[in-house]
């Protein structure tokens, strides 16, 4: 529950807060995952308190005139941790440790996605050259309000070509500054290490960046819409997303050659940059997938439903698996998009709703569960909108989000058969990551009246239709007196 | 809001599936039977004597309005336009 823990604090708005000097981190090993859009941060921090109440520490998300990371989580010993984000600019989040005693190490972990740090250089390639990514960032060292005593920085690239990487100033460093294994930088270790944030000054950061070859191409999603429409007496949940697509890689240089690109298909080798088609994971009992774009319909997919044991005990003929296998949708986009070209589509799906909305007799409620996107492996989505669309006559609607989410509007939705028309709620976020797939629940009273108010409707207008009948019988249309 | 998002996720998962009214592998069979009795019974709207009091012309176009009514719906979900 960000949204109800993202308080701003009572201290002023300062360059750098006050941190109280009541911890040191003992260790702090960081390992950098670079991708395409997305990179993944994962920080250990063993922590000393320095006395008994050391108060709230002071997490640091990223340096100064930085932005908050796409997604962030803290952890300490494989729980979750609600953290305090502070509005202050070096995006910092103040976190309850619990019970500690003096001088004895906690270990915390933080895992971050950023979006957008790495660029691609060269920015302009020919069909079939490799594409080489630039990473970027503003803090070598980890980010800390409080002194580290040992400090180690590992950056993994995908592939083991790395064409170049920055030096480290060597101030803290005692033998290795950088050393190269594979596809694996190493920083460090770093040694005695004062925080680099704070008004006491501190350790002076200094840019870094990796140039590294990346295999897959790299895709970012500029708009996601998302429809989720709710119908009561089908006992269906209909999910239709809008993407618009962009391959964020090196633009192509020169033109797209066709035959080159077949070619390459029946040889296996598509050359990194080259997007042909991707994969859709839906839930489970997912059924009736669509995929259109403007034109129309695109027969390029492939769909396998997936199965819960509730569906395997049916079929006793076929030995499926008793786990629950999530339903695979293949889509091969009408055209390959290469780098800087966009794509559009419509995909949408239906779920059975006894799979998604609960009834709650003792509220008299419903509850309903709705994924607010589908997570693509290293896809960013730049903006997202999830509308959920609940049936005629309900009312008294709650919203329950995962995170925080930009806006929630309430509006009116008319569709097929509607005359009050559909509560819909719209939500709006910006920069998401796949690990902002999580449901959104929405509460909503439903009584029988309005599960009975589209048969009505009909009855009553057909039923006008026969007292018109009715009446225009006893109309006497001869010309002639009767 | 009264409850955190945990305890809805937890009720969520605790409570008991949404059962439909009418089960939705009947639906297709409802909708045949519901508009050929509305047609069957519009026809015999138009063949009723016309008299005082319009006892009979009302029944039938009571009875074949609500048969229309839960027949379209019918008709549309099985369609594949869940309204």
């Amino acid at each position: 529950m960000w949204s109800a823990l993202a308080l701003t604090t009572l201290l002023p708005l300062a360059i750098a807060i006050n941190v109280p000097q009541t911890y040191i981190n003992t260790a702090i090993a960081r390992t950098i995952e670079l991708g395409g859009l997305t990179t993944q941060i994962t920080t250990q921090y063993n922590i000393k308190p320095l006395d008994n109440s050391p108060g709230e520490y002071h997490l640091a998300l990223a340096g100064e005139n930085d932005v908050e990371p796409a997604w962030w989580e803290v952890s300490l010993g494989g729980k979750k941790l609600e953290g305090r984000l502070l509005d202050e600019s070096p995006p910092t989040v103040a976190v309850q440790l619990g019970k500690t005693k003096k001088d004895e190490v906690i270990t915390l972990s933080l895992t971050q996605v950023l979006a957008h740090t790495s660029t691609p250089l060269p920015a302009e390639i020919e069909q079939r050259d490799p594409q080489y990514l630039v990473w970027n960032t503003n803090s070598t060292y980890v980010d800390s309000w409080y002194p580290t005593d040992v400090e180690r920085v590992k950056i993994r690239a995908p592939h083991p070509s790395i064409l170049s990487y920055s030096s480290v100033p060597e101030t803290y460093t005692r033998d290795n500054t950088i050393t190269k294994s594979g596809g694996t930088l190493t920083l460090g270790p770093f040694h005695s290490l004062p925080p680099t944030l704070g008004t006491t000054k501190i350790a002076e950061q200094k840019a870094f960046s990796v140039h590294y070859e990346t295999k897959d191409p790299v895709i970012g999603i500029r708009n996601l819409q998302r429809s989720a429409e709710v119908s009561h007496w089908g006992a269906n949940l209909n999910i239709q997303d809008y993407i618009e697509l962009v391959n964020e890689g090196p633009k192509l240089k020169g033109h797209f050659s066709r035959l080159a690109h077949q070619q390459s298909k029946f040889h296996a080798s598509v050359p990194a940059q080259i997007l042909t088609g991707f994969t859709m994971k839906l839930p489970p009992t997912a059924h009736s997938p669509y995929y259109y774009d403007y034109i129309g319909n695109v027969s390029t997919s492939h769909f396998r439903q997936g199965s819960t044991p509730a569906t395997v005990q049916k079929n006793k003929k076929v030995r499926t698996s008793p786990r629950i296998v999530e339903g695979n949708l293949e889509l091969k986009p009408r055209y390959p998009i290469l780098g800087g070209w966009n794509y559009s589509f419509t995909v949408g799906y239906d779920i059975p709703l006894g799979d998604v909305l609960k009834t709650d007799s003792e509220k008299n409620r419903k509850v309903l569960a709705v994924p607010f996107l589908t997570g693509l492996k290293d896809v960013v989505v730049d903006n997202a909108e999830l509308k959920v669309i609940l049936p005629e006559g309900a009312s008294d609607v709650q919203v329950y989000t995962p995170f925080a989410v930009d806006t929630i509007e309430h509006s009116i939705h008319k569709t097929y058969l509607d005359t009050t028309g559909r509560y819909a709620i719209t939500l709006k976020k910006a920069q998401l990551t796949e690990n902002h797939a999580q449901n959104v629940y929405v509460t909503y009273h439903y009584p029988l009246s309005a599960q009975l108010q589209k048969p009505l409707t009909i009855a009553s207008l057909v039923g006008s239709l026969f007292l018109l009948g009715m009446g225009l019988r006893r109309v006497n249309y001869s010309i002639e007196k009767k | 809001m009264s409850e955190t998002y945990a305890s809805i996720k937890t009720l969520h998962s605790s409570l008991p599936s949404f059962q439909p009214p009418i089960s939705t592998s009947l639906l297709p069979s409802i909708a045949l039977i519901f508009l050929l009795a509305f047609f069957a019974l519009t026809f015999l709207f138009t063949t009723l004597p016309k008299s005082k009091v319009p006892i009979p012309e009302i029944t039938t176009a009571l009875l074949a309005s609500a048969l229309a009514g839960g027949g379209v719906v019918a008709l549309f979900c099985t369609v594949g336009v869940y309204v």
